[in-house]
């Protein structure tokens, strides 16, 4: 386990483990993208806050494909390297916007009571 | 750190060191994994960056595990493998037992001079060396495989709770039972498991798996085939050495 895991607290790495799919799909959403990108784009734009091990983010694509949410697609650019974009399904789409919907209520209630 | 003198190969054969599921769903994982440190000597990241931004093989591991579905094996699965492993050990008795056979009754000849205590311990310790054997025999393998050569034909395998291999402590700690005489009590305890252990497994950890492709009533045939070879040798044996 690496530091950073070790100092989260079990609230946060529950709420991250809760919401990593949501994310996902959100990121998916606007353009495909492959793993690295993904992991990039989730610690740039949560400031950190939501950085992922790019080899413990493989196992979760892996799911949210095999639920057919999103679709792989081994892409090579020139002569680089082949990449494997994954983009959202009209499966994935619909998931989508439940998970936010759900979240959304939720995190208003949470708001509600903090305040 | 660990992670910078580790090559693509060491780094792979870890994570699959640790993992169990689908073969299919492992080598979209190893497959995953090399392209990555493709990626970083595209990007010129060294082996140890990648293997950094990746995670530890262990944490890699424990990710795909959490999503894998484990099949346990069930508990007449085991029983056979059991009776085969026995077929198998009562094989391996063979030698010993014909040395035995051939060298006991020309003891007495000796008349208890020097060369009949050396030939007394020589058969006491081939008896020690048998006894080690099957002693070694199950631990040995489920540590080393993951498996005997009655779970080997059986299509099953044992495996941590978390799907790393076992190591040697658990390997035996697991055969305890079977060592001090309740191994049937133990093994009583695999139908109303969650999990399908026996007591020794829920100590040690362990959980016996089903492979993938294991299916079908031949490999419950092959295993009480494994009766075959020592059965036929006593019979033999009876012919050429009539009581």
């Amino acid at each position: 386990m690496s530091k950073h895991d070790s100092t989260d607290t079990s609230l946060s790495r529950e709420l991250k483990r809760g919401t990593l799919e949501l994310v996902l799909l959100r990121l998916l959403a606007s353009e495909p993208r492959y793993g690295y990108e993904l992991v990039s784009e989730l610690r740039e734009r949560s400031d950190g806050e939501l950085e992922i091990k790019e080899g413990t983010l493989y196992p979760v694509l892996y799911r949210l494909e095999d639920r057919g949410l999103v679709a792989p697609q081994w892409q090579q650019q020139g002569r680089g390297v082949p990449r494997k974009y994954y983009s959202l399904t009209d499966a994935g789409q619909r998931q989508l916007e439940s998970l936010k919907g759900q979240w959304l209520k939720f995190s208003s209630a949470v708001d509600r009571l903090l305040d | 750190m660990r992670e910078m003198d580790m090559t693509v190969d060491k780094y792979v054969e870890l994570v699959r060191d640790n993992v169990w599921g689908k073969s299919s769903d492992v080598e979209r994982l190893e497959a995953d994994l090399r392209a990555r440190f493709e990626l970083g000597t595209e990007k010129g990241e060294s082996t140890g960056e990648v293997a950094r931004s990746l995670g530890t093989p262990e944490e890699v591991a424990a990710a795909f595990m959490e999503e894998a579905e484990l099949t346990y094996a069930g508990f007449f699965e085991r029983v056979f493998a059991f009776v085969g492993d026995g077929g198998i050990c009562a094989t391996l008795g063979l030698p010993f037992a014909l040395v035995g056979v051939l060298v006991g009754p020309r003891l007495e000849a000796l008349q208890g001079g020097v060369a009949f205590y050396l030939a007394l311990a020589a058969l006491i310790g081939l008896f020690a060396g048998y006894v080690g054997l099957l002693v070694s025999y199950f631990p040995v393998l489920e540590h080393r495989f993951g498996q005997t050569a009655g779970k080997r034909v059986m299509g099953i395998h044992v495996r941590s709770e978390d799907g790393s291999s076992i190591g040697l402590g658990a390997a035996i700690l697991r055969r305890l039972s079977l060592y001090f005489e309740v191994f049937v009590l133990d093994a009583l305890f695999v139908p109303f498991t969650q999990k399908r252990q026996r007591a020794l497994d829920v100590v040690a950890k362990t959980v016996v798996l089903r492979d993938e492709q294991a299916r079908g009533v031949k490999r419950y045939v092959l295993c009480l085939a494994m009766w075959l070879p020592i059965l036929l040798a006593v019979g033999v044996l009876a012919l050429v050495f009539p009581a």
